[in-house]
């Protein structure tokens, strides 16, 4: 943090060097006025630079403050401004000094760098300070010539850097006689206009074409732009300094930080607003790539200023608030893609969001800003279209519209296409629709670490506008079972949504009842409809390694669902688990992550975050680190190349074939009677030829089923739960009961082993679509939720084949509805004889259709019973 | 063409009927069809054709054919619980067949 002595310090620097008026020195009461200081103050620091021995202070009246004579001109310098002066652009800086200050005239200079690096924005410095030093007057000419903007017509150069009509004396060289003539982009000119420039670098001079007039051109300070490419392969520009502008990539972490927030500064001053900056969004920033560096740094934050100044325009008070969907596609995609690490990471530290002061920065910027008015302009626009009488929100769909024109030119990469679904949206749905489900949407991602696939997103933004729009809200669309039913399952989800449901009637006005909002929160929740997949994770130690896989493996299979984790080798190991386990959270879908590793350690980690977090992980070990370490170590002390390919051979076998030193258990569960989970232990240890012990667990409350198998897990490796239900603990994998089921007994191990089976599943969609159309009076949704349950407990207990089970599903379900509607069975055939020969069945089935009558208020009568008694026992 | 569906209670076939006449109906075949259960089945089959039985009670098959002397079958479980009519409108021409 600057201090207020440094501020004082600084001013005065900038007054005695800059302006010859202060030659002698400034008064304390200037420094006090300029900076809005108390006098006093300002003389007791004024007084501690002078004992620091920075300041002179004179012995007149009035006292004047200046600068020790040798500081004068060595130490400031304009170039002070730039982020990295002292850093990656240190070299730069005093090559450009040297290049300046070197005795005689001052020498040309060629900057060389990626496009995008700075520099137009370097040369400009080089000519402030030639300027600073006098070594070109104060009102010295600076005359740019950027090649690039004559591409389509090269030849006209001719006349702008020769002179018209080969009339040398208007030539830019001419004009430039006595500063500094910078020409960018040289690579674009073409052989004869190059072979002019390079005679005039050996000898300063310009020749008139046909050769007869000369200028002598020496007092003009060339600078050169080459962009890299070219600077290698093309011409040798015979310059007697090059100086190299690092491309961003390559720049230190923290001047990447420092630009950031120079860049928000001058958007802050130019808005004439303060910006908060979410963290997220600064992450991003600064783990994105540019492909077109500093420039593009630049315009993303310029263009997402803008972006989130419409959203504030009306409200001068508030802050700007720039987050993540403010940015372009790519930048927000860096996140998915790349991690910052440890840096990004400790560069945020502590802080909850960036703030730019609208003040602070001020006159602070010393960077070329080509949309210093883009705020005016649409503050002007915005006036204008209000005159008119043009609603608000029009308005800020038109000036969408006029920001996207204004970026055109610098998108450099075509938009994805999921912005011009948004743009094709917001022709339908309001744009603060929109604004405000992106919001939602992107909180609740956070909140639960899911992936919301795009469907969501128009869902959620299609049917908001059509109760904006139609008026209607108490059309019932659910009954009030169901409301029940999902805000029970899912309160998280419904909470967050009435926050939102609360906003809307701020923001919008939109009155939602309870039904609505339950609507909504089916919209978040809604796991069946969901396809969610598995990711694959490659975690692997060294930089870029993991997530050079990730990005070769996305581009290959346009999957896009496999991510890196570079674990620096320098990252100590609780940092380290922590950024993983983060990770993890991140890319889960629901459906778990396989991580490919590279080293034990990593097992370690991934064991240890699978018992803390409840994402289901599989790891691979892939250690190829491993061994190339043993190859290299090896090859250093052999000779022989077949020896050491032979012996990593041999080690590699072995590791391989490790043996596994704990014995495996399967878990079996079962919902409500100790019965089914024994059963199907039973049933396993019957046909299962694995030697894997089994253990059946029926207890449905679930910190006490942690803790038993916590138990469990110190003594054995836990291999599965198999049950009727997945109670998502520890990572555990989870078979199905049904998947037991549906196959044949032989096959058992292979499901077990979680081997891929093609068995001929039934399509329950198909059999509810059946239902649905059919019933009048059973809920389908209950059915769904309640019915598979009672038949697998069925199953277990009776051992029913696949053709059973579904005739019993059926039988059950038109039960349901039968009894719903009113209508019961009087009479069997068996007339009660069954009940009497089989009394414990028929206790059994009692109980099981408990659940039953209690999901649907039914009674089963004894009837009932024993057609299920007949079913089951195949009387 | 005349059908006998026979299942425990004659519900979830009736479910399946309903859909089956809607199909022969679509197909310009005649049928005359009717669900019951297993304790019905014995007063009726002489009214019918032929006897399809729902897969949860598969296991009286050879009692019902002994018991009416028809060509009798299991609907498969699959098309039994989605009601794929095509399917068993070709089964129940296979056991008309066998008449």
């Amino acid at each position: 943090m600057k201090t207020v002595k440094d501020a004082v310090y600084g001013f005065v620097q900038e007054r005695v060097i800059g302006d010859s008026q202060y030659r002698d020195g400034v008064q304390t009461s200037e420094v006090a006025e300029s900076l809005g200081l108390r006098r006093c103050n300002v003389s007791s620091l004024l007084n501690e630079l002078v004992r620091d021995g920075k300041l002179l202070k004179t012995q007149t009246r009035p006292v004047l403050y200046r600068l020790p004579v040798a500081q004068e001109h060595s130490e400031y310098s304009c170039f002070e401004t730039l982020v990295g002066y002292n850093g990656s652009l240190r070299k730069a800086v005093q090559l450009a000094k040297a290049a300046i200050l070197y005795p005689g005239s001052s020498l040309s200079i060629r900057l060389s760098s990626d496009r995008g690096c700075g520099t137009t924005c370097f040369a400009a410095l080089i000519y402030e300070f030639a300027k600073a030093q006098g070594v070109v007057k104060k009102d010295a000419p600076y005359v740019k010539v950027n090649c690039c903007h004559f591409i389509k017509n090269i030849d006209i150069l001719d006349e702008i850097l020769f002179g018209e009509a080969g009339n040398i004396e208007k030539s830019s060289f001419a004009r430039a006689r006595g500063g500094v003539l910078f020409v960018d982009n040289v690579d674009l000119l073409n052989a004869r206009q190059q072979s002019r420039i390079l005679s005039f670098l050996e000898n300063k001079e310009i020749i008139s074409e046909d050769g007869g007039r000369r200028l002598n051109c020496s007092d003009c300070i060339l600078v050169l732009g080459v962009p890299l490419p070219a600077a290698s392969g093309g011409v040798d520009w015979k310059t007697p300094i090059v100086i190299e502008l690092p491309p961003l990539g390559d720049r230190p972490l923290l001047e990447r930080y420092e630009m950031i927030h120079a860049f928000f500064r001058t958007e802050a001053v130019n808005a004439k607003r303060s910006i908060e900056l979410t963290l997220d969004a600064a992450r991003a920033l600064l783990t994105a790539e540019y492909p077109h560096n500093v420039k593009e740094l630049k315009t993303e934050i310029t263009s997402a200023c803008a972006n989130a100044y419409v959203r504030t325009i009306d409200e001068p008070a508030r802050d700007i608030q720039v987050c993540l969907s403010d940015f372009t596609d790519q930048i927000r995609k860096s996140l998915a893609i790349r991690r910052g690490g440890e840096e990004v990471e400790e560069l945020l530290r502590g802080n909850n969001f960036l703030y730019y002061d609208k003040e602070e920065g001020a006159g602070k910027a010393g960077y070329a800003n080509c949309f210093d008015n883009i705020y005016s302009d649409i503050q002007t626009q915005y006036k204008e279209l209000s005159r008119r009488g043009v609603n608000s929100d029009s308005i800020q769909n038109v000036i969408n519209t006029y920001i996207r024109g204004l970026f055109q030119y610098f998108s450099y990469d075509a938009k994805k296409d999921e912005q011009a679904n948004r743009d094709e949206l917001a022709k339908i749905v309001d744009k603060s629709v929109i604004y405000a489900v992106t919001m939602f949407l992107d909180g609740l991602k956070k909140q639960f670490g899911r992936e919301y696939p795009s469907n969501v997103f128009y869902g959620m933004c299609l049917h908001l506008n059509s109760l904006l729009t139609m008026n209607y809200v108490n059309h019932k669309r659910i009954t009030d079972e169901e409301v029940k039913l999902v805000i029970q399952r899912h309160p998280a989800e419904y909470a967050a949504m009435s926050e939102f449901a609360h906003k809307l009637k701020e923001d919008l006005r939109l009155d939602l009842n309870i039904n609505e909002i339950v609507l909504l929160t089916m919209f978040v929740v809604n796991p069946e409809d969901q396809e969610n997949h598995p990711v694959l994770l490659y975690a692997m130690h060294g930089k870029g390694i993991a997530s050079g896989l990730a990005e070769v493996t996305n581009s290959l299979t346009h999957c896009s669902n496999a991510y890196g984790f570079d674990l620096d080798l320098t990252m100590n190991s609780d940092w380290a688990i922590e950024a993983l386990r983060s990770q993890i959270l991140k890319i889960d879908r629901g459906q778990g992550v396989i991580v490919i590793y590279d080293m034990g350690s990593m097992k370690t980690m991934l064991d240890i975050i699978s018992e803390e977090i409840d994402v289901k992980i599989r790891g691979i070990n892939m250690p190829i680190t491993l061994i190339g370490i043993e190859i290299a170590r090896r090859c250093s002390r052999e000779t022989d190349i077949d020896y050491v390919y032979h012996l990593v051979n041999k080690d590699m076998y072995q590791l391989q074939s490790t043996p596994k030193r704990r014995k495996s258990v399967i878990i079996t569960l079962c919902h409500t009677s100790e019965g089914g989970a024994m059963q199907l232990k039973n049933y396993i240890d019957r046909y299962s030829r694995l030697d894997m012990h089994t253990v059946a667990l029926s207890i449905s409350n679930r910190d006490a089923l942690a803790k038993k198998v916590l138990e469990l897990k110190k003594v054995y490796d836990v291999h599965a739960f198999v049950g009727t239900y997945d109670p998502g603990l520890m990572g555990i994998p989870f078979i199905s009961i049904s998947t037991v089921f549906e196959n044949r007994k032989e096959d058992l191990d292979r499901v077990l082993m979680f081997e891929p089976m093609h068995w001929h599943r039934v399509n329950y969609d198909e059999v509810y679509r059946l239902l649905e159309e059919q019933f009048t009076h059973a809920p389908i949704n209950r059915i769904k939720s309640v019915l598979p349950g009672v038949v697998d407990e069925m199953s277990i207990i009776y051992g029913l084949d696949d053709e059973q089970r579904l005739g019993a599903f059926l039988h059950l379900a038109c039960l349901v509805e039968r009894l719903m509607a009113g209508g019961v069975v009087e009479t069997t055939e068996a007339a009660g004889k069954y009940i009497l020969q089989y009394p414990e069945d028929y206790q059994t089935l009692i109980k099981i259709m408990r659940t039953l009558e209690k999901a649907f208020h039914i009674i089963i009568n004894d009837n009932e019973i024993e057609l299920l008694l007949m079913i089951v026992k195949r009387l | 063409m005349k059908i006998l569906l026979v299942c425990a209670g004659g519900m979830s076939t009736g479910l399946l009927m309903k859909k089956m006449k809607d199909y022969w109906t679509a197909q310009g075949e005649e049928l005359t069809i009717n669900a019951v259960g297993l304790s019905e089945y014995k007063d009726v089959y002489n009214d019918y054709d032929i006897v399809m039985v729902g897969p949860q009670v598969g296991y009286r098959l050879k009692e019902i054919q002994q018991t009416t002397g028809l060509p009798a079958d299991t609907i498969p479980s699959f098309d039994y619980a989605v009601a794929n009519c095509p399917n068993i409108m070709k089964q129940a021409k296979k056991l008309m067949a066998q008449k």
